[in-house]
């Protein structure tokens, strides 16, 4: 609980968007009728599992003052692994989608931490690589997702979403169990805060970034084993809105991009905010393409904002 | 320069440190050369010596940061080879770096545990904080230290910062503690503190390697002292048995007096800079100063009082709250460092690499960023124009290099500080200010440097400011020197007045003269 | 006390022009060379001709996104300049040859609009330059489908296609030239005036350029500027060619200026980088493409070469710099 109350933490310039945000959110709720029924809550929940899942893997990236910019295209080539491997055995096409996962977070970790690659330059040339493989496997949306396997992602137990929910409440809990109850999390916080006197303290600073990348990954190919559920086929562009996604929600949260600093409630917070930006701008009845203008000039204003604030 | 060991202490002391024939060597310069240094048990024993003289690289050996390039260390008779720091905290050596190495976000005690969290958690992987808080709160109350141990070091003070550092080197009662500079945030009760606690541990049989510049502080903790010059050793010294001076000479080489040009008695009378309350923060409080036309005027006091910031922010590289600063009696206002170039103001700081120079650029781009626009022509530069002035001012300053196509980043130390000099004396400023402009140089260019200085004050009658950390070079290079002290100006010193001991007492708040 | 121990750049290299350059066209002589031999219709003339053709649209992007990179920035929002021009200038065109001028010089005004947001945001809002151009390129992304409601629209003027077209010598487009007549421009700028040198000294050391007094918001955003028009250039060439607009366009601008940019020599955040060699990554990338299309492995390939270029090359100069 102590967590919550450094959210209040008044020197924090974010604290005024908080206060903005959750006073627009309580206007929507009083003004829309439809916003808050039962369906349309599960419908956000449905929507974000893979927006959280992403988050969290790109904001303990950024604690170890990283970078993650594959995050989009492994979610995306997740899909289509699964929709290409899926036919020969649900559990095989879940292990591959994982060992994948795994890999792109190994190079990625490997090229900031031993070949000293810049993050956004390692994780955007990556980033290509695992484009261009996913665009090898399915040239366009389509291949085979066993209805089974999509069947019982989105089964229902009444009117609640019983994976969805799972997947999101397991999320928070490692989440959270990561960053404040094992000395990794500690670990991790130090590397990005200073990387320096992390290293001449004894910390293996080098393995700590690498497990990082590797979490963001494997958590994006979950997002994405989930997406093609939905979807119920592998679509090489699906991963697109995820990577600016993340890092707007991600910053918006507190986390900073420098490093060591970031909470999860904030991140949760973040992960809430651009959840919903979808639904607000389809209430405002924005077609998909104001959308797309709408959150990149977000972004943009998010991470501004969060910058000139943190300088002054 | 032989390295002898003149022992009179206890022959009953066993050694428990020795490194033998430590040389490294880095890219493009010898760090250490041969060094041979040793420590008795439960000593203190001071090392001493100027800015690259190999200190700082002789502990990061020992402290097993890299290893040498040829020696060995023997703790206690036992040879070591030490893959990463881990492997020297577990025999028990411990230092307190002078750079900054806590983690900013981070809680008091999580600082304090940094890397050893296991051992006071009680599990390898799990991670209880009140465990943690509660035996950070235990220590730190041990040491005197009353901390929150919760609470984000950011906002702790630089003196509290450096506590915590010392604190976290003594977690668990070390074998060998190694003090880099500890004293430059801390207040004269703080100071004593510290000693006190030094003094505690060597009763518990702690070795102590104490790195200082305050040469006071040193005759007053330390049992012997070792000098280093240039990466090697000059010699070391039981305390007792050797004068300040001559501890000088051997970090120097030479007497005071041969180093320096000789200062001229002039009678300045026009002023360059009238500096009036000038404030910046917290760091720089009314200070009220003046500059001459054709002086050199120095300023010093402890690290840390505000003198680096007095400059940047008369340079407009920081931002200042109120005051007034004329220049040749007109009134000015800097904001920026433009504003400063377009008054003719230059400043030189400590950070070469990071602040002077574009490291991949030849020397050519470096020399002549601030006056690009008085050798083109609609945008287009005047080449030949442009490799006479650069070629002159090479040449005026003996920069050995074969062309000024050859990138800044492969010169040497001194060669770099002179082409940051030279792009400066082609804006043909009126006033420069330096910050330890010889800092990691060798000491044939630091002769050049203030034979230079001393030109471009006396010859070119230009107002130069130095903020110096080497007290030598404040008394030897400077016409008057200011002394700083928690961000005031707090005396002016000149002629017969300027000796160490003055400048010390008034850096450290003591008032008044005392004979020397 | 880290003055002695100088902080190793991790490229030795450096900014001797004569040497990396040279290196650069030996990678495509030799480049040539082996495809000569594994498949030989590659160095027809035909195949070259459309190389060259097709390094024009590349070549003007990759100019601009040198000059960016040499400034120690990044832009990835070209790609989407380059498809909104392609787009609005058949719009605009409406098929009269008259509006040809007022479209070309509208278009290259709103591509530098967008270098000059980009260039702000990155200056002066100190916004990453990762985050802003992606941000910028989203956008654009979205206004493009806006503006057109998705649906094609627009006709290219006669003339422009009789332009786009236009071969000399039978095989030299003339695209050709007037992309190579804009690299000498850039390249004499970059190497003789000021504004030049400024972008290298802020690309290498932004702060100490600061402190020699010198404003460095300028040249940072008038670099943005000039990716944002010559983006928009490459996006009307790029229209002239095809004749016809397309609201599906798979970016290959982007990650391809940059991969064309680094086998150039140029590196990222550092000051270091040519013009000169940037027109022979510029003809390597788009030789590599067409040599992809024939092996079928068109798109997907394209992206795994260029990522994995960028990340070859950046590996070798940083484990190269090391002892």
């Amino acid at each position: 609980m102590k967590r919550l109350t450094s959210l209040l933490d008044f020197s924090n310039p974010i604290i005024i968007l908080y206060l903005v945000m959750a006073a627009l959110f309580i206007v929507l709720i009083v003004v829309v009728p439809t916003f808050h029924t039962m369906q349309n809550f599960n419908n956000l929940l449905l929507r974000n599992v893979p927006l959280l899942c992403v988050c969290l893997g790109q904001m303990i990236v950024l604690l170890a003052a990283g970078i993650d910019l594959t995050v989009g295209p492994v979610l995306a080539l997740a899909t289509a692994i699964a929709s290409e491997l899926m036919g020969h055995g649900i559990a095989f096409g879940i292990v591959v989608v994982l060992m994948a996962g795994v890999l792109v977070g190994v190079i990625n970790g490997l090229g900031v931490t031993k070949a000293k690659i810049n993050p956004f330059v390692m994780t955007m040339a990556m980033g290509a690589i695992v484009s261009g493989v996913t665009l090898y496997i399915r040239p366009r949306a389509g291949g085979y997702i066993p209805k089974s396997f999509a069947h019982t992602v989105l089964a229902h137990w009444g009117q609640v979403p019983v994976v969805p929910l799972v997947i999101i409440i397991s999320v928070i809990i490692a989440g959270y169990i990561l960053l404040y109850n094992t000395t990794y999390g500690r670990h991790l916080y130090a590397t990005g805060g200073n990387e320096e006197a992390a290293r001449l303290a004894g910390i293996k600073t080098d393995v700590t970034t690498i497990l990082a990348y590797v979490i963001s990954t494997v958590l994006a190919s979950v997002a994405g084993l989930y997406m093609c559920a939905r979807i119920e086929s592998g679509d090489p562009f699906i991963g697109d809105p995820f990577v600016l996604d993340s890092i707007g929600a991600v910053v918006i949260g507190g986390t900073a991009l420098t490093g060591g600093r970031g909470t999860l409630w904030g991140t949760l917070f973040g992960v809430i905010v651009f959840g919903m930006l979808g639904n607000v701008f389809n209430f405002l009845g924005l077609s998909i393409n104001w959308q797309y203008v709408l959150r990149g000039l977000i972004v943009i204003g998010v991470v501004g904002g969060a910058s000139a604030w943190g300088k002054s | 320069m032989g390295s002898e060991e003149a022992i009179s202490v206890n022959r009953a002391q066993s050694e428990i440190l020795c490194m033998e024939g430590i040389s490294k060597v880095f890219p493009g310069v010898q760090a250490l050369k041969d060094v041979t240094f040793s420590c008795l048990q439960g000593e203190s024993h001071a090392l001493v010596g100027e800015n690259g003289a190999g200190k700082s690289t002789l502990i990061k050996i020992l402290s097993g940061v890299f290893p040498p390039n040829e020696g060995q260390i023997r703790i206690a008779g036992r040879v070591q080879g030490f893959r990463g720091p881990q492997d020297a905290q577990e025999i028990g050596i411990r230092v307190v770096p002078q750079e900054f190495s806590l983690v900013p976000y981070l809680s008091v005690a999580e600082n304090l545990f940094l890397g050893m969290e296991r051992l006071y958690t009680g599990h390898r992987l799990w991670f209880q904080a009140k465990t943690l808080y509660q035996r950070a709160r235990e220590m730190l109350e041990g040491l005197g230290l009353p901390f929150n141990p919760r609470m984000p070091v950011y906002r702790l003070s630089v003196a509290q910062q450096k506590w915590l550092e010392i604190a976290k080197a003594l977690v668990a009662v070390p074998e060998i503690l190694v003090l880099d500079e500890p004293t430059a945030p801390l207040s004269d009760q703080e100071v004593e503190h510290l000693f006190a606690m030094i003094k505690d541990l060597k009763k518990q049989g702690t070795t102590l390697i104490y790195i200082s510049h305050r040469l006071d502080e040193i005759f007053q903790i330390a049992d012997r002292v070792t000098v280093l010059k240039d990466g090697e050793k000059v010699g070391t010294r039981s305390v007792h048995e050797v004068t300040r001076d001559e501890v000088i000479r051997m970090m120097i080489g030479r007497r005071l007096g041969e180093l320096f040009p000789p200062k001229p008695e002039k009678i300045r009378k026009t002023k360059a800079l009238e500096i009036r309350d000038f404030s910046a923060g917290d760091m720089v409080r009314d200070v009220s100063l003046d500059l001459f036309q054709g002086e050199i005027l120095g300023i010093g006091g402890l690290q840390g009082n505000g003198q680096d910031e007095l400059l940047k922010a008369l340079f407009g590289t920081i931002r200042w709250d109120h005051g007034e600063v004329r220049l040749a009696g007109k009134k000015i206002k800097i904001r920026s460092p433009r504003h400063a170039v377009r008054h003719e103001i230059a400043l030189v700081t400590d950070k070469k690499e990071v602040e002077g120079l574009c490291m991949v650029l030849p020397i050519r781009h470096n020399m002549s960023l601030p006056t690009l626009h008085q050798r083109q022509r609609a945008g287009l530069i005047q080449l030949q124009k442009e490799t006479a002035v650069l070629e002159g001012m090479a040449h005026d300053l003996a920069v050995h290099s074969t062309s000024l196509s050859r990138a800044v980043g492969q010169l040497s130390g001194g060669n770099k500080q002179k082409v940051i000099v030279g792009k400066w004396l082609i804006a043909d400023p009126k006033v420069i200010m330096f910050v330890d402009p010889t800092m990691g140089i060798d000491v044939a260019t630091k002769q050049q440097l203030y034979l230079l200085l001393r030109n471009l004050a006396d010859e070119q009658g230009k107002g130069i400011i130095l903020v110096l950390s080497e007290m030598m070079e404040l008394l030897g290079l400077c016409d008057r020197i200011a002394v700083m002290r928690e961000g005031r100006v707090v005396t002016v010193i000149e002629g017969e007045k300027a000796t160490e001991e003055n400048i010390m007492r008034a850096a450290m708040g003591l008032y008044g003269e005392a004979g020397s | 006390m880290g003055e002695v121990m100088s902080r190793e750049r991790p490229l030795q290299i450096g900014f001797l022009l004569g040497n990396k350059v040279f290196i650069v066209y030996l990678a495509l002589g030799v480049l040539l060379l082996v495809a000569a031999l594994v498949k030989p219709f590659s160095v027809g003339l035909e195949n070259l001709s459309s190389v060259l053709r097709w390094s024009s649209f590349l070549g003007l992007v990759a100019i601009g996104q040198t000059v960016v990179m040499i400034a120690g920035g990044i832009d990835i929002s070209v790609g989407m300049i380059v498809y909104l021009t392609y787009n609005l200038g058949a719009r605009m065109m409406g098929g009269s040859d008259a509006q040809i001028l007022p479209t070309v010089l509208f278009c290259l005004f709103l591509g530098g609009t967008i270098g000059l947001v980009n260039g702000v945001g990155v200056a002066l809002a100190r916004i990453p330059h990762i985050v802003m151009t992606l941000g910028t390129y989203t956008a654009i992304y979205g206004a493009v489908w806006v503006y057109t409601g998705g649906v094609t629209g627009g006709l290219v003027s006669p003339a422009f296609k009789a332009f786009g077209k236009l071969l000399i010598w039978k095989y030299v487009p003339v695209s050709t030239i007037l992309w190579l007549a804009v690299c000498l421009l850039f390249s004499f700028v970059m190497r003789r005036t000021t504004f030049g040198r400024k972008i290298y000294a802020v690309g290498s050391n932004i702060t100490a350029v600061r402190f020699s007094g010198i404003n460095v918001n300028l040249p940072l955003i008038l670099s943005y500027v000039i990716s944002g028009v010559l983006a928009a250039a490459a996006g009307l060439l790029f229209l002239g060619y095809l004749g016809m607009a397309n609201m599906f366009f798979v970016d290959m601008y982007t990650m391809g200026s940059i991969a064309a940019a680094v086998i150039g020599g140029t590196a990222f955040f550092s000051g270091i980088g040519t013009i000169a060699g940037t027109i022979a990554g510029t003809i390597i990338m788009r030789f590599i493409f067409n040599l992809l299309v024939m092996f079928r492995v068109a798109d997907a390939g394209r992206m795994i070469a260029e990522g994995l270029i960028i990340l070859v090359i950046m590996a070798f100069y940083n484990l190269s710099g090391r002892e």
